[in-house]
């Protein structure tokens, strides 16, 4: 018992720090949450009519994505230690059967929540028969065959996974009773705790290390670390043949570099990129400077977040000493090519979409100027690393009436805004190759 | 390349971290920077490298006062203290690009790049991301790096940390060579035996200034040893120490 209060004190002084050192962004968290349903649910109930035939549907791709994520694609464990926790459960000669076993019943507390919540809005929506009981004992069955998968050194084990998911596929949609469920889970749980040999223990290890750490750093609010910890836990990519063959110098290889470590973006971030700009160019159709200027932020911040990244980092590490002997201009030459290229060609789709009409030569000309400015944004949002900067923010703003005069065709107005571009890239050109170069390099 | 700090005064805030810091080193010389934790070792190398202002004195390279840290960058190769690289590409990616921003030529960097892969033991790394290797082989492929680079100053920063021994004896047999080639070197480390072996003379520091600099027998008189006695340069460190 004593054990178990100084496990509980250590847990409840961190979480009770955590709660006072994030407070608000917890405040903020709630309010936005607040605000978010206050917005929302009027506008669900408004599009009921057209909502409750594919709210079930949309419930059952839940319990079958919840099934595929632990059963078919799972490759972390259910439930982790802490890392003093393996620790102390290595070395110290504590009953492994019975700490195992408290630790998969605490396990299932998460789940008792998210079954109570998820029957309670499959109730208010009459959708689903998989709730209350059932769904309890669903997840639990699922988070202890989820367990024994991910020990199991079974040279068939993807037969396994598929023949277990297929199973529970049938059965979600089966109305069985609660107890055929509850017997699975027991089952499940009888099988768990007689596998403490059956271990994997350092993929296991590896695993809670990934995931105390994880909660550890984003409780602290340590983003350098979740970034480290995600490139340690990365697989290494394949040979890249396309790559090792070339060998560019100059201006040129910071280009290289850059697209390079895009290419290692995952999948999520392009889509993500790809929405920016889908709904970007949805909003652009009006011409109201308020949300047309909204789509021009959202445009802005698709292009500029995944190609600035590289040029933060080379900053980064020049500070370092990743020396680099190429001068600023080469370095902004190498790094605002790559933007340009597609921020012409992201643009020149836009306006052609925008277009009333059909006019070749001003669908080639318009995205020129404007992709000009969102290339020399990437670099200035890298160099000065932050969307709060005064000079980022400033040539957002320059930018967001530009490309609206560009949208009215108001020609005078792009004149005016060009004239106030001048200084601005005269000063914050400057003020960028003071920090590329240091302040004796000017 | 012919070195000189010249009254060199450094502080974070109200703490000063060197304090009047003066010292040549001669081209083609290989230097030990050594001091206990705190002295102003990386603090020193980071100014002369320009990656941190100083408030007063001096630093010239070659009889010049100045060079833009581009120009430092081209002539000075570096071996920090903590690995700096891209997290997203693979060891020899990493080494590419490097090469590539350094502006080598591909024949050049080929042949350099095989002979360091061979004698820093880095071939089965290569396809490897970086924070995946342990500390030692980050370690290797920071000094890859630092040597893929025509340099003609290098200064390195506890280089022999998390190096296996024979991983230390490749990388002394690459200081000599690069001695060879008359080029300098400093190095900042604590380990005084492996200092001894390599090095031609030695700058101790401690809290921000300098206790001795020179030769085996300029540190020796300055400790107060006779100049027959073996030079250990342990015992000589320590006595600097204690005279202090």
């Amino acid at each position: 018992m004593e054990i178990l209060g100084l496990l509980l004190k250590n847990k409840f002084r961190a979480y009770r720090r955590y709660l006072f050192k994030r407070s608000p962004f917890f405040g903020a968290l709630l309010v936005f949450i607040l605000f978010f349903t206050w917005e929302i649910l009027p506008v669900i109930k408004a599009n009921m009519e057209w909502l409750r035939p594919i709210l079930p549907k949309i419930y059952h791709l839940l319990l079958v994505l919840i099934a595929s994520r632990r059963i078919l694609f799972s490759k972390h464990p259910p439930f982790c230690f802490s890392l003093p926790g393996l620790y102390f459960f290595f070395t110290t000669p504590v009953n492994h059967y019975l700490v195992l076993t408290g630790k998969l019943l605490l396990s299932y507390f998460p789940m008792l929540i998210i079954s109570f919540g998820l029957s309670r809005l499959a109730a208010q929506l009459q959708a689903g028969f998989l709730h209350g009981a059932h769904l309890f004992f669903y997840l639990v069955a699922t988070a202890n065959f989820s367990w024994l998968l991910y020990n199991s050194n079974s040279k068939r084990i993807y037969l396994w996974r598929f023949f277990i998911f297929l199973a529970m596929l049938i059965l979600i949609f089966l109305d069985l009773p609660s107890l055929f469920w509850l017997v699975c889970a027991t089952g499940g749980f009888l099988l768990a705790i007689n596998s403490t040999d059956k271990i994997n223990w350092p993929k296991y290890e590896s695993h809670c290390k990934l995931a105390y750490l994880t909660s550890k750093y984003f409780l602290n609010g340590d983003w350098g670390g979740l970034e480290s910890l995600m490139y340690e836990y990365k697989e290494p990519p394949g040979p890249s043949l396309f790559f090792t063959r070339i060998y560019v110098s100059g201006y040129k290889a910071f280009t290289y570099g850059q697209i390079l470590i895009m290419s290692r973006y995952p999948f999520l971030a392009w889509l993500i990129f790809l929405c920016q700009c889908a709904v970007a160019a949805f909003i652009l159709q009006t011409k109201d400077f308020l949300p047309f200027f909204g789509g021009t932020l959202l445009l802005l911040s698709g292009i500029v977040s995944p190609f600035s990244l590289p040029v933060l980092k080379t900053i980064q590490k020049n500070e370092q000493g990743f020396f680099l002997p190429g001068g600023f201009i080469d370095f902004f030459r190498g790094m605002a090519l790559f933007p340009l290229v597609v921020s012409f060609v992201v643009l020149m789709i836009i306006l052609s979409i925008l277009a009333d009409r059909f006019n070749p030569i001003w669908h080639l000309a318009a995205p020129i100027l404007p992709a000009v400015a969102l290339s020399y944004l990437v670099v200035v949002k890298g160099v000065f690393r932050s969307v709060f900067s005064g000079w980022f923010i400033a040539g957002t703003l320059l930018f967001g009436l530009f490309f609206f005069f560009i949208r009215i065709c108001f020609f005078r107005g792009v004149f005016l805004v060009l004239c106030l571009f001048i200084p601005y890239l005269f000063v914050s050109w400057r003020r960028m190759r003071i920090i590329y170069e240091g302040e004796h390099g000017v | 390349m012919h070195l000189q700090v010249k009254a060199l005064v450094k502080t974070y805030g109200t703490f000063p971290a060197l304090k009047g810091v003066s010292f040549e080193i001669d081209h083609g010389t290989v230097v030990g920077l050594i001091g206990p934790n705190g002295a102003g070792k990386t603090t020193l190398l980071k100014c002369i490298l320009k990656l941190l202002r100083y408030e007063q004195g001096e630093i010239l390279y070659d009889g010049q006062p100045l060079m833009s840290r581009k120009e430092i960058a081209r002539e000075i190769s570096y071996i920090p203290d903590q690995p700096v690289y891209y997290e997203e590409l693979t060891l020899e990616e990493n080494l590419n690009l490097y090469a590539m921003l350094s502006g080598l030529s591909r024949q050049e960097f080929l042949e350099k790049k095989q002979m360091l892969i061979e004698d820093l033991a880095l071939a089965e790394h290569l396809g490897q991301l970086p924070d995946r290797l342990s500390k030692g082989n980050k370690q290797k492929m920071m000094i890859a790096m630092a040597f893929l680079k025509n340099f003609r100053l290098v200064l390195a920063d506890e280089p022999f940390s998390g190096l296996d021994p024979v991983m230390i004896r490749s990388l002394k047999d690459l200081f000599g060579r690069v001695k060879k080639e008359k080029k300098t070197v400093l190095i900042s480390t604590h380990l005084l035996d492996l200092a001894q072996t390599i090095c031609d003379s030695y700058i101790f520091l401690d809290h921000g200034r300098i206790l001795a600099t020179g030769t085996q027998e300029d540190v020796l008189r300055i400790a107060g040893s006779s100049v027959e006695d073996k030079f250990c340069l342990e015992e000589a460190y320590m006595r600097l120490l204690q005279r202090k």
